[in-house]
């Protein structure tokens, strides 16, 4: 119980770093958390309500994995914008609005 | 005999050749075209010997079948069908060939050719067939040819006018034809034509029907015959070359409409009143014609008009039951018509297309030729003996006569006596009389238009004895046509009768117009109020342009109006106008600032958590 309330309030402030920082790398950050938070939910049920504990930590290191790729991915490309305009600021990322 | 179908298929593949080939072939295509109706001429021989031989025959082939209804290919080979073929291919060749000297160095002289070739083709199609519905694809073939050729000079706007009248006009007709047939194939459940005979003798169709059947049958008929009161594109169809106007307002496709008639006489003889509207039309016909005629000053229009008149007296012949008759009417006419024709294509082509008659006269001197063969077709046509006009008439008369109130009769006559009287005036106004100075270096034509004019007035001097019982074994052509039930009267009072109105209007032709002893000015002007009508054609013309101006342009224009408002701008611009409109307001949503797109997810995200763990338990 305690570890969903963990992992629930962890979500939320992943939530709320991608939404209202104005750097990218920190945004990032959030969410990272975020998939962290859900990392611990999917223990939580693991250890508590299967016996084996087996599915969810799977589930987790799938996850881990996941995150890893998409971070790498994602860093790439604050790394080439921020070579293009010398700034992470996703204020300034409105060309392509009406 | 079942080669018969050749006599069209030859021309109708010179048709196609000139049109894809036509600029590598001998002559632009030319050569082609009048071999293939040379062609056609010959089968039409070897056709007639055989009838003589072996009697009438039919042949058909299938074609494809819906339901529990079979379309055929057929042709039926009958005296009718073989007089019609030979004459449509004899006319058809002079005239081609006539055309070699009369369309030399035109443009398109090959697309010429190849719409003769195809016209050609179709006209014999037209008489061969046994079936309803090949017999109205012929027809709309022979209309298209018809119009294919009188627009020929379609750069001149008088022309491609011209042309759209003859369609448009013959169109009404043809729409009458159509549901006619139609309304046949309801009542009997087929298309040959000797099936819905049969079925109609034998009483399997309702009165009512077949006088409706045949009515619009005859519309079609009306239509393309140029009856009162669609007779109105014949004159402007004069817009065309003189050698069509010879071919096709003169001896065929004008005499489609007859030939309609005659082979559709066993289902109009069971319907008494038809047959009266068909006598009655074709004299009203013949009677204003022959007026028009009479104070035309154009060459060309006083050969329509009179053509008109004669299919007008072809229409009360056979309303009176005189099959034969009309039909000899339509071979005479035929030759005579094409000769008088290709007289007048002569004399314009030595004049540089001058048509006034009263810019011509004394031409007889420098085209002697020519003036001859006018001649000749003129007395033809006037009914004077022994010419095959004579003969021709004296029939048509015979048969009003024996078959209709009295009243026909006495109008036949004062309308042959006008028929002699114009055609006649014709030739003196055109032949005889002073040469004027700016037409004094004109010269006779060349051969290849001299010749068929001579072979054509050679047929009409022939072909009136063809009545006649001249060889044994051969009892006169009124016999053959009619298959022995029926031959050629000798009432030798009527004959005197007509003899005394074509030597009268003759006579009268002579007075006013060479001994001067009258004067036609004179008369004209004591009469000028029925000069004008006449002259300005009896104002149908004007009525016709009045219900067109007030009636269909005013529809037409409406429907447009229609089409253009709410059609196009409501129907189709306004839906891409509301597409574009929506995505105007809609596009605001794209900000371009990437936290708003977060936001949008997140809140996906939680709108799908509420309905997925709070609404579905409550709905389920």
């Amino acid at each position: 119980m305690h570890l969903q309330i963990l992992s629930a309030a962890l979500f939320c402030i992943g939530v709320y770093g991608v939404l209202a920082k104005r750097n990218a790398v920190l945004i990032l950050m959030g969410i990272e958390l975020m998939l962290n938070a859900v990392n611990i939910n999917l223990i939580g049920f693991a250890v508590f309500s299967d016996p084996q504990g087996m599915l969810g930590q799977i589930i987790a290191i799938f996850v881990i994995t996941v995150a890893a790729a998409e971070v790498g991915l994602a860093l790439a490309i604050i790394l080439r914008l921020y070579r293009k305009r010398s700034s992470v600021n996703v204020d300034e990322l409105d060309i392509m609005k009406w | 005999m079942e080669w018969a179908w050749l006599a069209p298929a030859l021309s109708f593949i010179a048709c196609v050749l000139i049109i894809t080939a036509g600029r590598y072939l001998p002559g632009k295509g030319s050569s082609v075209s009048i071999l293939a109706i040379a062609g056609g001429f010959a089968v039409s021989s070897y056709v007639f010997i055989d009838l003589l031989n072996k009697g009438v025959s039919t042949f058909s082939f299938f074609w494809f079948e819906i339901g529990d209804v079979t379309f055929r290919w057929g042709m039926t080979i009958d005296p009718l069908a073989v007089v019609m073929l030979a004459l449509v291919s004899l006319v058809a060749l002079l005239v081609q060939i006539y055309s070699l000297g009369y369309m030399a160095g035109q443009q398109r002289f090959g697309w010429y050719f190849a719409a003769h070739a195809m016209f050609a083709g179709a006209m014999l199609a037209l008489v061969l067939v046994n079936n309803w519905l090949l017999l109205y694809m012929a027809w709309e073939l022979v209309g298209l040819g018809s119009y294919l050729l009188i627009g020929f000079w379609y750069e001149r706007r008088s022309a491609s006018e011209a042309a759209k009248k003859a369609f448009i006009t013959t169109r009404i007709g043809d729409v009458g034809l159509l549901i006619g047939i139609l309304i046949l194939f309801k009542a009997t459940g087929t298309f040959d034509m000797a099936e819905t005979f049969k079925a109609a003798v034998n009483g399997d169709i309702a009165p009512s029907t077949l006088t409706w059947a045949t009515l619009l049958i005859f519309l079609g008929a009306m239509g393309k015959s140029a009856q009162f009161p669609f007779h109105v594109w014949l004159p402007d169809a004069m817009e065309g070359p003189t050698p069509v106007s010879a071919l096709i307002h003169a001896a065929t496709m004008v005499a489609a409409g007859v030939y309609l008639v005659a082979r559709a006489l066993p289902l109009f003889e069971l319907v008494p009143n038809t047959m009266t509207i068909i006598a009655t039309i074709g004299l009203i016909t013949a009677g204003i014609a022959a007026t028009m005629a009479l104070v035309m000053t154009d060459l060309k229009r006083i050969l329509a008009y009179s053509t008109i008149s004669h299919l007008g007296f072809m229409m009360l012949a056979l309303g009176s039951g005189g099959f034969a008759a009309a039909i000899f009417h339509l071979v005479a006419h035929g030759f005579s018509k094409a000769l008088l024709f290709l007289g007048a294509g002569s004399v314009m082509h030595a004049l540089n297309d001058e048509t006034d008659i009263r810019k011509m006269g004394g031409l007889r001197n420098r085209m002697p030729v020519t003036a001859t063969t006018f001649l000749i077709g003129a007395i033809s046509l006037a009914g004077i003996p022994p010419l095959a006009g004579f003969f021709s008439k004296d029939e048509i008369l015979n048969a009003i006569l024996g078959g209709r109130h009295i009243f026909f009769f006495l109008l036949t006559l004062l309308i042959a006596f006008i028929s002699a009287l114009y055609i006649m005036r014709a030739t003196l106004l055109v032949f005889y009389g002073n040469l004027l100075k700016e037409n004094e270096k004109c010269h006779e034509s060349p051969r290849t238009m001299t010749i068929p004019m001579i072979l054509l007035a050679f047929g009409t001097i022939i072909i009136g004895f063809s009545g006649l019982k001249i060889a044994n074994g051969y009892d006169g052509l009124i016999y053959f046509l009619t298959e022995g039930h029926h031959t050629i009267d000798f009432n030798i009072a009527l004959m005197v009768i007509s003899i005394i109105t074509a030597l009268a209007g003759t006579a009268t032709a002579l007075a006013f117009y060479h001994q001067r002893r009258y004067s036609s000015e004179a008369l004209r002007d004591r009469f000028n109020w029925l000069h004008q009508i006449i002259a300005n054609k009896y104002y149908i013309d004007t009525c016709y342009q009045w219900v067109i101006d007030r009636i269909v342009l005013v529809a037409a224009r409406g429907v447009a109006l229609f089409d253009r408002v709410v059609i196009n701008d409501k129907g189709i611009n306004g839906t891409a106008d509301s597409v574009k409109m929506s995505g105007n307001k809609i596009r605001y949503m794209e900000t371009g600032m990437v936290y708003n797109y977060a936001l949008a997810m997140v809140l996906g995200i939680v709108a799908i958590a509420v309905f997925w763990w709070v609404i579905i338990p409550q709905i389920v």
